[in-house]
């Protein structure tokens, strides 16, 4: 693990942590986004299952979502694996 | 002839073993999550419990105890007001009808700008204020009487003013026990129970009829030994700090 994927899971689980201690549940979300964006797809499901566990399942009308938080760290990952072609130059060699 | 174009050399694959594995734990996971998420829920507060104790103690100020009291005291009153209808709802099925009308007059003078435990209120006779009409600072928390009316102002005379006596009746637990309660002025009354009777602080004391009407509250009980009647120490029920009262018609 290199320091800045030590920084990115501190600081996702520590936005996660606040917004769940404040509380303030868009930070949370920051920082399931900040884990999941950046590639640490493991972590950001893990944050929102564990936020989801914590908080239970929305009031109606969104009650159908059940897993909301777990559901857009995995809408974010998808969506991070299909943009990264758009967005990321992959071919570009870093490395001899 | 080199090429400029840059080029790998090697460009290792990663192996997909562990990257099924992690997916399969993921979903098993969250598969364990949807069946015993009501467990989980329980053991994630019950684990976090001090964090959220010392985040509530932080957040804890002088205006948010208050906050959380007056909550605390509108869902009483809440109650109250149900059960309040309940028992006039009852009354009427007896036919004892016990409903009120009431003038609403904002309290012009109070003690200690007032001497002796009177109140002075901006309804008289041209709102209809008679003479002995009780006084209440707001449901059924009946604090005296109207004791002189002019015009467009009226005096009202406290239960607690030294020297008036109010019949009532005191309310320890299940029984009744009729009383005599005499002013002392300052807002405070007592009156004489038989030792034995049990009043303690907090005992409320009501008028004798079937509409209800507090007029004290117990706040000090002085039974001495070998007497037969114990002294019990009185307050308004409720604090003259308001600006209206309700004089009942």
């Amino acid at each position: 693990m290199n320091s800045a994927s030590r920084w990115i899971y501190a600081v996702s689980f520590a936005l996660a942590a606040v917004g769940f201690l404040i509380p303030l549940w868009p930070l949370s979300v920051l920082g399931v986004l900040l884990a999941t964006l950046s590639g640490r797809f493991v972590a950001g499901l893990l944050i929102g299952l564990l936020l989801d566990i914590a908080w239970g399942a929305p009031a109606a009308p969104f009650g159908f979502l059940y897993f909301p938080f777990t559901l857009a760290a995995l809408a974010v990952a998808a969506l991070r694996y299909w943009g990264a072609a758009y967005f990321f130059d992959r071919a570009t060699p870093d490395t001899l | 002839m080199l090429s400029s174009a840059p080029f790998i050399i090697s460009k290792r694959r990663k192996p997909r073993l562990p990257r099924v594995l992690g997916a399969a734990a993921i979903v098993a996971l969250v598969i364990a999550a949807w069946y015993a998420r009501a467990p989980l829920s329980g053991l994630l507060w019950q684990a976090g419990a001090p964090l959220v104790a010392a985040r509530n103690a932080l957040g804890e100020t002088d205006s948010s105890r208050l906050r959380a009291e007056v909550a605390r005291l509108n869902a009483r009153l809440a109650d109250r007001d149900t059960l309040y209808r309940e028992n006039l709802d009852l009354k009427a099925l007896l036919n004892r009808a016990a409903g009120r009308s009431a003038t609403l007059a904002a309290i012009l003078q109070r003690p200690p700008g007032l001497p002796y435990d009177t109140l002075l209120v901006d309804a008289g006779e041209d709102e209809g204020v008679l003479g002995g009409s009780l006084v209440s600072l707001g449901g059924s928390a009946l604090v005296g009487y109207v004791s002189e009316v002019y015009t467009n102002s009226s005096r009202v005379t406290l239960y607690s003013a030294a020297g008036i006596i109010h019949q009532g009746m005191l309310h320890v637990g299940a029984k009744t026990v009729p009383i005599s309660v005499e002013g002392q002025g300052g807002g405070s009354m007592h009156a004489q129970v038989p030792a034995g009777t049990g009043a303690k602080a907090g005992d409320l004391v009501s008028l004798p009829s079937v509409g209800l009407g507090l007029t004290a509250e117990a706040v000090h009980v002085e039974a001495k030994a070998g007497e037969s009647f114990e002294t019990v120490y009185f307050s308004l029920p409720a604090d003259l700090n308001a600006r209206f009262v309700e004089i009942w018609q």
